[in-house]
């Protein structure tokens, strides 16, 4: 029945409008807006509960490549390979480009003059803006890149094997820098030029004393305004940034917005209040215990979520009884139910197998899918198994051990009752200790922790992820695995400039050791991130380079008048 | 009076020091040191050089006593509490950032606690066992039921589910908009407040009972002393002493909740300065932060004491 008064010819517009409607909508959606200037960004970092340690690089805290948005590297993340754009990168690695999506950031181009000398050409025309009291304007040269690498070097805080690969870095001329290389490192590109203390800080800052964030000044899109520690940190627009963004043909001057704010803010609920309520723009961690309630009161937030760039497990110790038995180790993975806590536990937010090895590390990657059966059931339940394996390691009824975990980290303080249970039920019974962070980490650097620990551990990149805790000696090695052959894969990982083969070596690496289970391999929980609807030309990213998020934040803009009539502003 | 002041002036140099080496020595003994956080951060193996150069630098290779010997030189000869292992900034510029952002919070939650406790606890102990007194008394048991971390969440969630409102977190100094800054701080510090007006009301109106029997008060009614007379001028006075007392012994207290407090609503006083610098064990920190608030703790104390004698003329110092 047609309603009154509508005519045949009217009901047919009507169908072939809403036949076309999702086409207009589509051609509406791929059409870009175009970039506002102006506002101001508010923004619950990946680490929105750590004050800036540090302003200098030089005082090698990991930290300060995220709150330095007044220095660049010479390479960051080619945004325009975010999923956003129609590539494959997620952006949201600890500290990994991926080589396809590398680009120059100061470096213009770069070219290997023999195996072990890399020359690059830095982009003309780059700008330290004047600060008073500390600087003149003037133009970034390849003397600022030396500078910086040589002045991290001669820091008394440095870690030597860092940069052991080089042998020394000089400038050729007033726009070209040369590494020498000692050898060849597959991570010379990370290690100074996109990682954790590469940014290039002018020698009148250095002077100045580049520990105070009053001194700071870089070539970067925003330059440090102001520092409350403890609650935020106020960047302004450098007018003088040289980068481009290109929206819908038309290139367009970075930054678009005037200022950004980190908020400090230690308590959860405050934080997911404040993005509630609009006092955030964007928070880029939220857990996944959140999302439900925040989707049903902030509706109109936008969502992206992303694999923990950390794995959870339980390691064992490999030098002590009973876990220098392998098929203790491989009973022990059997005996916890893993489905079910993904099911149960993580509310279906976690996937099984993304550790070692990040499903984001494209190649480096293999699914569990494809691994050989005996790694495969290490993920399957069967308590039976487990009790049969640990009888045929001499342990009929089972053990004790001791467990330590670090009471810091809320989702650890939830899990451990549970895997006491499932441990259990296969009679391995456990004695937990809860410790503060320090003093846990501590247990494991200097290797004294318990036979059991439960911990996070971020991966970095797909080959620091298997060298920093697989190699003896090395910092980050709860298990104390100590195989002289597996060593030797790693340093042969890291000496093949082949990507291709580096990653057929690293998938490799990751079956063997997956199998020979050092962990108690548990599943890997989404991070998710969210951000309101004013919040543009943004989807998501979180990293272009080592925790650097300065390239992304400088193509955000802000929809002022969205803001406005959400009535948030 | 002035005899007994500098005695007790005096007193106070052993506690602290006594205070500070305690400190001093514990948070080093304590597991997790400082360079195993700043050497984990790399996720590169350091050898035994490295990590030489690191406690070299920081100040931290020579013995724990030549350590102590150093600070404490530096604090009584140059008033220098050493400088951020971390950040590089000396300690006393980031304690002068800190300590009047918890002053004021911890004075405004004195405020807000002796506004509710005082009126309540006197009119709850005039009117003993009346509807009104039981009503009094169950709010001050509410109130000590009611931990300030969980009121502070409280606070802070539910208002932006129903109403779409939440307490600011831009914290704004006092000298720059103190409009901004004292609506901002006025939330924590009613919810610090609330806590500790509870124990402070119900010792009141105990107090102001006892008082309140005493000849002199019956003498003051039986000469048709009006009842705010009799009660501002003859009882409240003498019922005081004791409660001046508590007030100082909360000092503590106040600091110790500031610390929640300042995180929930992310105000940047001491209390996030001393979680921070624990968490990173930034030994000068630390023991700076114990060193001011002693101080201040026993600098109350002793006002406390002096204030006796103003309350009570009875009370003679010698």
């Amino acid at each position: 029945m047609k309603p009154p008064g509508l005519r045949r010819r009217d009901a047919t517009r009507l169908l072939l409008a809403g036949a076309l409607l999702p086409t207009l909508a589509r051609a509406q959606a791929s059409r870009p807006e175009a970039p506002k200037y102006g506002g101001k960004l508010e923004i619950g970092t990946i680490y929105v509960t750590l004050s800036a340690l540090s302003w200098d690089p030089a005082d090698w805290a990991w930290k300060i490549n995220h709150d330095g948005g007044m220095y660049e590297q010479l390479f960051a993340a080619d945004l325009t390979k975010s999923k956003r754009h129609g590539g494959k990168h997620s952006f949201y690695a600890d500290a990994w480009i991926p080589p396809e999506a590398l680009r120059g950031e100061l470096a213009e181009s770069w070219r290997w003059i023999d195996p072990l000398k890399l020359e690059i050409k830095l982009r003309r025309g780059v700008m330290f803006p004047e600060k008073p009291g500390v600087m003149k304007a003037r133009e970034l040269v390849a003397d600022d890149v030396v500078f910086s690498f040589n002045r991290l070097w001669a820091s008394p805080k440095k870690t030597a094997a860092y940069f052991d690969h080089v042998r020394k870095v000089s400038a050729a001329d007033r726009h070209t820098v040369v590494f020498d290389f000692a050898e060849f490192n597959a991570e010379w590109d990370y290690r100074f030029g996109y990682g954790y203390y590469s940014g290039i800080v002018p020698k009148e800052v250095a002077d100045a004393g580049a520990t105070n964030w009053k001194n700071a000044n870089g070539s970067g899109p925003f330059l440090l305004a102001d520092h409350t520690p403890g609650n935020s940190q106020v960047y302004a627009k450098n007018p003088n940034y040289w980068d481009k963004e290109t929206i819908g043909g038309t290139e367009y001057k970075l930054p678009f917005v005037d200022q950004i704010v980190y908020r400090t803010i230690k308590d959860e609920a405050t934080f997911i209040t404040a993005l509630r309520t609009g006092k955030l723009d964007m928070l880029e961690t939220i857990r996944w215990q959140n999302v439900a309630e925040l989707k049903k009161n902030a509706p109109a937030l936008q969502w992206e979520r992303s694999l923990a760039m950390s794995g959870t497990f339980v390691a064992m110790r490999v030098d002590q009884k009973p876990f220098d038995d392998v098929r203790v180790r491989r009973a022990l993975n059997m005996a916890v139910n893993k489905e079910e806590m993904i099911k149960a536990y993580y509310g279906g937010n976690a996937e099984m197998f993304a550790y070692p090895q990040h499903p984001d590390y494209g190649g480096y990657f293999e699914p569990l899918s494809a691994m050989p059966d005996s790694v495969k059931e290490l993920f399957v339940y069967d308590p039976a198994k487990a009790k049969r394996l640990l009888a045929e390691a001499g342990y009929p009824n089972g053990f004790s051990f001791k467990l330590q975990f670090t009471t810091a980290n809320p989702d650890h303080v939830d899990m451990v009752p549970l895997l006491v249970a499932y441990l259990g039920q296969v009679g391995v019974k456990v004695e937990v200790q809860g410790m503060e962070y320090p003093s846990f980490l501590s247990a494991m650097t200097t290797r004294t922790n318990a036979p059991g620990y439960l911990m996070n551990n971020g991966h970095t990149n797909p080959m620091t992820t298997l060298r920093k805790s697989f190699v003896p000696g090395q910092v980050w090695n709860p298990s104390q695995w100590n195989d002289p052959a597996f060593s030797k894969k790693i340093d042969a990982m890291y000496a093949e400039r082949d990507e291709g083969r580096r990653q057929a070596l690293a998938r490799e690496m990751v079956r063997e050791i997956v199998d020979k289970a050092p962990y108690i391999w548990l599943p890997t929980q989404y991070i998710y991130r969210a951000w309101w609807p004013w919040v543009k030309n943004y989807g998501g990213e979180v990293r272009a380079g080592a925790v650097r998020p300065w390239p992304i934040y400088a193509r955000i803009w802000v929809d002022q008048e969205l803001k406005k009539r959400m009535g948030f502003a | 009076m002035g005899a007994y002041l500098a005695r007790r002036l005096l007193a106070l140099i052993p506690t602290l020091l006594l205070a500070s080496i305690i400190v001093f020595v514990t948070i080093r003994l304590i597991p997790g040191d400082v360079i195993d956080l700043m050497l984990s951060q790399n996720d590169v193996a350091a050898d035994k050089k490295s990590r030489e150069q690191v406690m070299a630098a920081l100040g931290l290779d020579h013995p724990m006593w030549l350590q102590y010997g150093r600070w404490i030189a530096a604090i009584l000869f140059h008033g220098d509490l050493g400088q951020s292992l971390w950040q590089n900034t000396p300690v006393t510029e980031l304690l002068a950032g800190r300590l009047p952002v918890t002053f004021q919070l911890g004075l405004m939650a004195m405020v807000v606690a002796l506004s509710i406790a005082l009126p309540i606890g006197i009119y709850s102990a005039l009117r003993q066992d009346t509807a009104g007194d039981y009503l009094a008394r169950s709010f001050s048991i509410l109130l000590l039921a009611v931990p300030s971390f969980w009121l502070g969440t409280m606070v802070m969630v539910f208002p932006s589910i129903w109403w779409g409102w939440s307490p600011e977190v831009n914290y704004v100094r006092f000298l720059d908009d103190p409009l901004q800054n004292l609506k901002q701080m006025a939330i924590p510090a009613i919810v610090l407040g609330a806590g500790l007006s509870a124990i402070t009301m119900r010792l009141t109106r105990t107090m102001m009972l006892e008082v309140l029997r005493q000849d002199y008060i019956r003498t003051a009614w039986a000469k048709g002393l009006p009842e705010s007379l009799v009660v501002l001028r003859h009882a409240l006075r003498n019922a005081m002493v004791p409660v001046v007392t508590l007030i100082g012994l909360q000092a503590p207290l106040l600091i110790g909740g500031a610390v929640i407090i300042e995180q929930i609503f992310v105000i940047p006083g001491m209390g996030l300065l001393l979680l921070d610098a624990v968490n990173q064990r930034d030994y000068p920190i630390i023991t700076g932060v114990f060193l001011v608030v002693g101080v201040a703790v026993t600098f109350i104390n002793l006002m406390v004491d002096l204030s006796y004698g103003v309350l009570d003329p009875k009370v003679r110092y010698r």
